[in-house]
């Protein structure tokens, strides 16, 4: 069994009758637990919708998506929120700290929310922020410490829960290069030590990290990308996403 | 011109699209002013007194009055003005990048000003010149006069509440105007983050409004157990001052005091760390010299209905007991007390009917300040909020948890405002029943008014409890 399964999924915008527009038609693939995989397409290719079907922030139109074996829309809304915080950790390009917590109270969080005791969140954090890097920066505010910065910390706070799966929205879309090689070092690094990770991009240097890349196209899948050792990975990515750019204009 | 049309076509477009928050305001700004014209109107009516037996007393005590009201209510709409164009930053610097001079963005707020005037004022000059003749016959009732008067509208009444709104309006636009020139658009655009500092003299600030809250309540205990300060007529000196000192205090206090509590429960992790607590406590931290302002406020608006509400049952409820005495001596009780001897029913009843009457209109602009200025308040808080509850949200927190971390802030916001009216009230009463000696009420009546009027604010202020409570929740789940 795959830890994430995608199948058929579908979504459709608009009303019956009014304008549709179809955001993602017929998307099927699957993750396997350890694995590493980014999705890339330009804007309007569907990938946020695509995430916010898989962290069953919205319904689909048609299709499932399965984790661990468990359908998310057989999930009663009731629970939604508490089976996010279990299963599933968040990175968006915002990073989205709250201002009215310092960094350590943002990583802490979702187990604060979960209603777990102090020590074991106190356990968890240290380690977690010396990984990242901003251990000295815990009783910071965000609006006191750098972009890069507040992006480890939000990380840190997809990571403190240990998700199934890692969920990333253009995780280094407002970074500067060097922050973003950081922050992908940290993501590469929790990858070796078998955290699964889905991130959707669509930065060739951000995507070439993955050792999977999916290519998403008004809505589809279009082609895929698999790491092979002793390859130019970068280069393969960087080719695939000029041909499907050639390719949506010669159809359109 | 072109632009001669556009602003006041633009400002139009902006009130009526921030209704949501406008009205509240223009509705209470209305009925304020209503409570204002009506009793400076009767103030002037010219031949009260040839119709009245005693009418020239009661104008007397309107005066007062209609001097004393606009003193409360003109901070108060300042109040609300502020808060209303705090949400509209973002507005304002857009206009500035849009390419709208600072003169226009002038022109816009002026005419936005023009018809927030012409809506209160207009509306509640109309309703208090429609109620004019019920409110006479009310306060005819209340002093036990029995004619058949009709009063005329007096042109100086409309004029002077005109004046006076206006005067108020135009302070607000110039405040504005003055808040707008001093940043550039970007400054608007941008929101501030960051949370406000520990103020630098917090313990000395807590230990000051501290002193300055007993020494207030000191002078009211001692104006009951020393009756030379009775005698000496220095009564009337006392409550001011009193109120005065409990007034400073109750900021400090607030502020300081707040700041303190809330730093110690953060301290404290087994309750820090709870879910709910864990969001409204480092919230209420973010903002924690604007938070305790604000709880100030509402309980010196609390205090002030209180104290006015206590006082109006007061004279209701005394006014039968003290014609009993009519005819008796009571001297010796000093030079201020009432001449129960030479005094006749008809002049008691019109002096206790006039401070029953305006009473219960100082009451309802007092509770129409105290209701606005929590709704506001929450207002506020909610825009600032949501953008963490849709974070938190996605984090994993539910919407069972959103409603009870929003029920425990909104709870705080009222319970402690509360708390310290009640407080007030409770160490005002000394003095209170001194005073009301003076017009010959028993202590007891007091007590007893003073536990009816407490009993009838905790209502009123649970009603308005829940409506805020909704709106707040209404705004943070969006």
């Amino acid at each position: 069994m795959s830890l994430l399964e995608v199948r058929k999924l579908e979504k459709i915008y608009g009303s019956r009758g009014g304008n549709r527009t179809a955001a993602l038609q017929g998307v099927s693939f699957a993750v396997e637990e350890g694995e590493y995989t980014a999705i890339m397409g330009e804007s309007g290719s569907g990938k946020t919708t695509l995430l916010s079907l898989l962290a069953a922030l919205d319904k689909p139109t048609a299709g499932e998506v399965l984790l661990e074996g468990q359908s998310l829309s057989a999930i009663p809304g009731r629970r939604l929120s508490a089976f996010r915080r279990d299963h599933l950790g968040f990175v968006f390009q915002d990073c989205s700290l709250l201002d009215t917590f310092s960094l350590g109270d943002n990583i802490i969080l979702p187990l604060v929310l979960a209603k777990q005791p102090f020590e074991e969140m106190s356990r968890r954090l240290l380690p977690l922020a010396q990984l990242l890097g901003i251990e000295g920066l815990l009783n910071k505010y965000p609006w006191e410490v750098s972009g890069g910065q507040k992006q480890r910390a939000a990380a840190a706070r997809a990571l403190i829960t240990r998700p199934s799966l890692l969920l990333a929205d253009e995780p280094t879309g407002a970074l500067d290069s060097r922050s973003a090689g950081e922050l992908l070092d940290v993501f590469q690094k929790e990858n070796e030590k078998g955290q699964t990770i889905l991130m959707v991009t669509h930065s060739v240097q951000a995507a070439s990290r993955a050792s999977r890349v999916l290519f998403l196209r008004d809505g589809k899948l279009a082609a895929e990308l698999r790491r092979r050792p002793g390859e130019d990975f970068y280069q393969q990515v960087a080719d695939s996403l000029a041909a499907l750019g050639k390719g949506g204009r010669k159809s359109a | 011109m072109r632009d001669t049309l556009l602003c006041p076509w633009l400002a139009w477009g902006n009130l009526k699209n921030n209704r949501r928050d406008y009205l509240p305001f223009l509705g209470a700004a209305a009925l304020i002013v209503c409570l204002f014209f009506t009793v400076c109107n009767l103030s002037l009516i010219p031949d009260f007194g040839r119709h009245i037996s005693g009418g020239g007393n009661l104008q007397a005590l309107m005066v007062v009055g209609t001097l004393l009201l606009p003193v409360v209510c003109g901070p108060f709409l300042w109040y609300i003005n502020s808060f209303l164009m705090k949400r509209r930053r973002k507005e304002m610097g857009l206009y500035g990048v849009l390419g709208l001079e600072q003169r226009h963005v002038g022109a816009v707020l002026f005419f936005e000003t023009l018809y927030s005037f012409l809506v209160s004022v207009g509306g509640g000059l109309l309703l208090g010149i429609l109620l004019l003749g019920l409110a006479t016959q009310l306060l005819l009732g209340m002093a036990g006069v029995k004619t058949d008067f009709t009063p005329t509208i007096v042109p100086g009444a409309v004029c002077a509440t005109a004046a006076l709104f206006g005067i108020i309006f135009l302070g607000c636009l110039g405040g504005n105007l003055v808040h707008l020139s001093l940043a550039a658009p970007n400054q608007l655009l941008r929101e501030d983050h960051s949370g406000e500092r520990d103020p630098r003299f917090g313990v000395l600030g807590g230990v000051l409004g501290a002193l300055l809250l007993g020494g207030g309540y000191y002078i009211s205990i001692r104006a009951y157990f020393d009756p030379l300060l009775v005698g000496g007529g220095n009564i009337f000196l006392a409550f001011p001052a009193a109120s005065l000192l409990v007034a400073l205090g109750t900021y400090g206090v607030f502020i300081f005091g707040s700041i303190y509590l809330l730093k110690a429960l953060k301290g404290n992790r087994d309750f820090y760390y709870q879910p709910r607590n864990f969001v409204t406590l480092s919230g209420m931290l973010h903002r924690m010299r604007k938070n305790g302002a604000g709880l100030a406020n509402i309980c010196l608006f609390g205090t002030m209905t209180l104290v006015t509400l206590c006082c109006t049952l007061t004279v209701a409820l005394g006014q039968d007991q003290v014609a009993a005495l009519l005819g008796t001596s009571n001297e010796g009780r000093g030079d201020f007390v009432l001449n129960l001897e030479r005094m006749d029913l008809s002049e008691l009843t019109i002096l206790f009917g006039t401070l029953a009457f305006l009473g219960l209109f100082f009451g309802a602009a007092f509770l129409l300040c105290t209701v606005l200025v929590m709704y506001y308040k929450q207002l506020t808080e909610g825009h600032e909020d949501r953008d963490g509850f849709v974070i938190m949200r996605r984090v994993g927190m539910g919407a069972g948890m959103v409603r009870s971390t929003v029920r425990r802030q909104v709870t705080l916001v009222f319970l402690l405002p509360l708390a310290g009216a009640l407080l007030h009230l409770s160490f005002a009463l000394p003095v209170l029943i001194r005073l009301f000696g003076v017009l010959c009420i028993e202590s007891r009546t007091v007590l007893v008014a003073a536990g009816a009027g407490a009993g009838l604010y905790i209502l009123l202020y649970l009603g308005v409890y829940l409506v805020t409570a909704r709106a707040y929740y209404r705004i943070v789940s969006q």
